[in-house]
């Protein structure tokens, strides 16, 4: 409904070392991968059903997209459908348990653990993408780019709308407030100081520095993870199997959230509509806040009014991290076409299609040395592309949606001073226990 | 016990439209007066006003020597008992009986009193524990007379409380409510559209029709010297005859003429000088067979005619016939046995009643009587 | 002979009542009967709508007594169901009695109270963000009037603010159902009660109230059960945040089976929800019956 929440998103292990973790869902699994690929003799045909959400730009790129697959290879039908993004998941959880499962779906990442633990998902048919192995498939994108997408050493999507968080900063706020604009704080404590100079309450009701999303588990993950793994600590181990926000890292990171920000706070277009009116004068967001910001408020200009930097860090950190997310496009295990399915989105991966992908919606495939591109020369493309290498993907866990729920539940409780930091943090370990693992 | 009550000068509008034209109205302490007229013409508005429930446009209503125009409905020391009763439903019959004790804060143990003791006058001791809903409808007509009577009122309203029983209930709850008056010599203004009712039950009638009272007398008055074609119209059943008339001066008598029927009248018994055209009335127990009007009427006093027998009526104790008589329809009610199927039919001229066509009465042939001594 | 011709007509009238009856009685068990018994089979397994529902006995139901996070849920519930009933009926008879009465203004004003009734839910709550959100109405006259600020993403705000949306949605339904009770009432009793001297607040409780009993029974019924089962206002307003202040119980089964596919957990968070709902719609028209029989 709102580019926002379409975009709210993320998920993803780092490397394979997070993918072994999931092991003990895919015991048996390999059947399935197997089977994946050869459901018809290597020659696109048929009609290939392609599920994804409402996204008006994107959907013109597709649309040309389709059209030159169809010139080359006229046997096949593509029959896009796009989706309201609040019923997608629910809509395709359906089709999957049923016999009406689509050929391609564009997936969240955050949600492809869930799909894999029940094998309701198939892994990329190396020979639809013309690749030998799928480390040789890995190797036409950026590094770290397919981490959060790869799963027991198979690749089970495509990524689409690759993002990493940024700082996102009001450049006339700053200006107002005796800060420069052209040095935005690099360190969290640098955001604290900013965000208190940046308090006011005036005639035009009251502006702050820093503000979080409260209510939005897809961002509490994105705004927590790097606060803790900036200190040293995890939200969730490595393999996902438990947690560990009751820690010292995990403790100060909550109160860290609740020292900066305001909880009561509301605009009917969250975050990002308090930093376009610049009530709020900083917010950790994707990189489609540069079009959406300016959407809001067309005042608002990027580069002018507003600006964008990397995704702060501890002042005391030994190295840098952020968080990350993306989509993916997948084919459902159920899926009839799946030969056609994954050779048409290796067609999309083309290069002229991913550069449109970026040129008019803002939606980055990151496809190696894509940043190279001349399309790709803004300063939000190339900061992205520097912490594409330190970004946390996430942890993929099953019961994402829940933990991520209990994670918002935490910083709501810590933020609106319901409970202090510890006590959040060990309520949610102690609910994580059955929910993991 | 009770005290008079009234109404003077009330008036009463809905926007342009007049309801009740100025009327006054005295009821004595312990009289029993029914207001009769035709369904609309305010009687019950009349009633609802002195009950405190309707406002009025202008006048005033006295109960018990007190103005009570403006006082609450509770405050004037009246009983009311409606058409269809308006019990409370979800109380029983104490609770209902209680209702008005309790508001008025009446301690509790007076209140079981007279509970009790209203109950035995009404008959309905073995039934306080029942609802409405449980009762017959004399039963309910009881309870709502005993909700009128329980506190004792200075006045009694009735609004058409027979209406709603079935004929044979009726008449035994009319006999009842005669009874009670006696019993509690209680001023009771009571509205009815039955002349039965009206006629048998009050002291005095007070017709009505269109917001004004026609005539306010004793049942003899209204039925013997009504003050109007309206009311001489409204009260007895068959109706009575009404024949366009024109009158002539024949020496010192009055000659009054309708069609084939006329009547000598001396002029000296007459209040003045008579209009050219009148109305002629007379009751159908008045058209008798020729031979047998009382004898000792003055010559000529009596109009004979010869009429057909268009239609009639046998009752088993009479007959209504119903006779043409040259182009005028003209009713007679007679013992079944006397009816005959074409006979001379006489009309004496002392019963008869001679109306301007405008209304009033403008004269009764019953003044003859007086003269002749034959009646009184 | 007869008697044959008889048995004959007996069973072809028997054969003729099942064949009519055949349909409803198919619809009732394939579109009622067959769910029901799926749904309580699903409450003894652990079912993720992927893999085949395992039997895990009562495991469902000991897990839901040792959540703390149903238990809020219920809490949270009692709240609303108390809050939005309470005031709402209270209201909504205080505004029926002099909008029940005949005049053409006042059924103008019937009229008018009735629309935010007639608001589909979802354009409601989101004229209520608007109103709530920073710089809206309520938060403009809230922060100078009573100092509150957030009225939707303070956790101790968020419940009476959702239910001030709530109560204002039905308060005309409620209006109209007690203006039709109070309308049916019979005039002449009012009358008998002013003629025994009771006043105005004395005829209300004594006369008003007691008559109006069936209206309020049924407004009741229609209200809490309404409440029980209500899910949408809180979804659309606060997604049962701030802190899951306003997670009813609906709203919490929902979370289970969509959010995080526990269908199996959430069939027995299903059941408890029937169960409650028909004890309590049963004691009501028992209520309302025991009433008729008076």
């Amino acid at each position: 409904m709102e580019r926002l929440s379409r975009r709210t998103v993320l998920k993803t292990g780092l490397g394979l070392g997070a993918a072994a973790g999931l092991s003990p869902f895919l015991q048996g699994c390999g059947d399935n991968g197997e089977s994946g690929s050869d459901d018809n003799s290597g020659t696109p045909q048929g009609t290939v059903k392609v599920w994804m959400h409402q996204e008006d730009l994107f959907n013109q790129v597709f649309q040309s997209a389709v059209a030159d697959y169809r010139k080359q290879f006229p046997n096949v039908t593509i029959e896009p459908l796009q989706i309201p993004l609040p019923q997608l998941d629910t809509k395709l959880q359906t089709a999957l348990i049923g016999d009406q499962a689509p050929d391609i779906v564009k997936t969240g990442g955050w949600t492809l653990a869930n799909y894999i633990r029940k094998r309701q998902l198939e892994p990329v048919s190396l020979p639809a993408v013309g690749a030998k192995s799928y480390d040789e498939f890995a190797d036409r994108y950026q590094e770290n780019a397919l981490s959060s997408l790869t799963f027991d050493e198979r690749v089970y999507g495509v990524p689409i709308d690759f993002n990493t968080t940024y700082l996102f900063y009001r450049r006339d706020r700053f200006a107002q407030a005796g800060l420069d604009p052209d040095k935005p704080p690099t360190t969290w404590e640098q955001v604290a100081e900013y965000s208190k100079k940046l308090t006011t309450t005036g005639a035009g009701g009251k502006k702050i520095g820093w503000q979080w999303f409260y209510t939005t588990p897809i961002w509490s993950e994105l705004e927590l993870t790097p606060l803790v793994r900036g200190l040293g600590g995890r939200i969730l181990s490595e393999d996902g199997s438990s947690s560990s926000l009751s820690s010292p890292e995990g403790i100060k990171a909550l109160e860290y959230v609740a020292s900066v920000g305001d909880p009561k706070l509301s605009n009917k277009n969250d975050v990002y509509g308090m930093f376009a009116d610049g009530v709020a004068a900083m917010q950790l967001s994707g990189v489609f806040s540069v079009s959406l910001t300016h959407s809001f408020n067309s005042k608002a200009v990027f580069g002018d009014t507003f600006d964008c930097a990397p995704v702060p860090q501890w002042a005391s950190a030994k190295e840098k991290t952020a968080s990350g997310y993306t989509w993916a496009w997948t084919v459902p295990a159920k899926a009839k076409n799946k030969f056609t399915a994954w050779h048409f989105i290796n067609f999309l991966q083309d290069r002229k299609v991913t550069d449109a992908s970026l040129k008019t919606a803002g939606l980055i495939v990151p496809t190696k040395d894509w940043q190279k591109e001349p399309v790709a020369k803004g300063k939000e493309f190339q900061i992205l592309s520097d912490q594409v290498s330190y970004a946390d993907f996430g942890t993929p866990v099953p019961a994402w949606n829940e933990m991520a729920q209990a994670l918002t539940d935490a910083i709501a409780a810590v933020a609106n001073g319901k409970k202090p930091a510890d006590k959040a943090a060990k309520d949610f370990d102690d609910a994580m226990k059955g929910v993991l693992g | 016990m009770t005290t008079g009550i009234s109404v003077r000068g009330v008036r009463k509008r809905y926007g342009d439209t007049v309801v009740l034209d100025d009327l006054d109205l005295e009821v004595g302490a312990g009289e029993f007066l029914a207001v009769v007229g035709p369904s609309g013409c305010g009687k019950s508005t009349l009633m609802r006003i002195v009950a405190g429930i309707e406002p009025l446009t202008a006048g005033s209503v006295v109960i018990g020597g007190e103005d009570v125009t403006y006082a609450h409905p509770g405050d004037r020391g009246i009983g009311m008992v409606f058409q269809d009763y308006a019990l409370y439903p979800h109380l029983n019959v104490e609770g209902n009986l209680a209702f008005g004790l309790r508001a008025h804060r009446v301690d509790k143990a007076e209140v079981r009193r007279r509970v009790a003791a209203t109950a035995r006058q009404i008959g309905l001791t073995e039934h306080l524990a029942k609802k409405p809903g449980q009762l017959s409808g004399g039963q309910r007509q009881r309870v709502a007379l005993g909700r009128a009577m329980i506190r004792e009122p200075r006045a009694y309203l009735m609004d058409e409380p027979l209406s709603n029983l079935d004929a044979a209930l009726r008449v035994q709850m009319r006999a009842e409510l005669i009874e009670f008056h006696q019993r509690v010599a209680g001023t009771v203004l009571y509205v009815t559209h039955d002349q039965v009712e009206a006629m048998t039950m009050g002291d005095r009638v007070a017709v009505m029709n269109g917001g004004r009272f026609e005539q306010i007398a004793d049942p003899t008055t209204i039925y013997e010297q009504p003050a109007t074609l309206f009311v001489a119209g409204f009260l007895g059943s068959p109706r009575m005859n009404f024949l366009d008339a024109v009158t002539g001066v024949e020496g010192d008598s009055v000659r009054v003429t309708a069609g084939p029927l006329s009547w000598t009248v001396p002029a000296g018994q007459l209040d003045g000088p008579l209009p050219e055209s009148v109305v002629v009335g007379f009751r159908p127990e008045t058209v008798l067979p020729s031979g047998s009007v009382l004898p000792g009427s003055a010559a000529g006093q009596a109009a004979t005619f010869a009429g057909d027998v268009a239609l009639r009526e046998y009752l088993g104790n009479e007959a209504i016939l119903h006779l043409d008589v040259d182009g005028h329809r003209i009713v007679s009610r007679l013992p079944a046995r006397v009816a005959q199927d074409a006979v001379p039919f006489a009309v004496d001229a002392t019963d008869l009643h001679l109306f301007d066509p405008a209304g009033p009465a403008l004269w009764h042939g019953s003044a003859l009587r007086a003269l002749t001594g034959l009646r009184q | 002979m007869s008697t044959a011709i008889r048995v004959a007509g007996a069973s072809r009238q028997r054969r003729a009542g099942i064949g009519l009856a055949t349909p409803a009685a198919l619809f009732f068990l394939i579109f009622w009967v067959v769910p029901f018994g799926y749904s309580v089979y699903l409450s003894f397994t652990s079912y993720d709508l992927a893999s085949a529902p395992e039997w895990i006995g009562l495991d469902n139901y000991r897990r839901m007594l040792e959540a703390p996070q149903f238990w809020h849920s219920i809490r949270v519930t009692l709240v609303y169901v108390g809050g939005a009933v309470v005031p709402t009926m209270v209201l909504a008879l205080l505004l029926a009695i002099p909008l029940s009465r005949p005049g053409r203004a006042r059924a103008v004003l019937r009229s008018l109270i009735f629309i935010p009734a007639a608001i589909p839910l979802f354009a409601a709550s989101m004229i209520w963000r608007v109103i709530y959100s920073t710089g809206g109405l309520a938060d403009r006259i809230g922060e100078h009037t009573f100092g509150v600020q957030g009225w939707l993403t303070d956790p101790d705000v968020a419940m009476w603010s959702v239910l001030v949306m709530v109560i204002w949605k039905y308060l005309g339904l409620y209006v109209i159902l007690f203006v039709a009770g109070l309308q049916a009432l019979p005039q002449n009793v009012y009358e008998a009660a002013a003629i025994d001297g009771s006043r105005a607040v004395r005829t209300f409780f004594l006369v008003t109230l007691p008559q109006l009993k069936r209206t309020l029974l049924f407004v009741l019924v229609i209200a809490v059960t309404g409440a029980f089962n209500s899910f949408a206002p809180a979804y659309l307003l606060t997604q049962g945040g701030p802190a899951r202040a306003t997670e009813v119980f609906p709203l919490y089964l929902y979370n289970n089976a969509f959010s995080f596919s526990r269908m199996g957990f959430a069939a027995a968070l299903a059941l408890l929800l029937l169960v409650v709902l028909l004890a309590l719609s049963i004691a009501q028209f028992r209520l309302i019956r025991d009433e008729e029989d008076r």
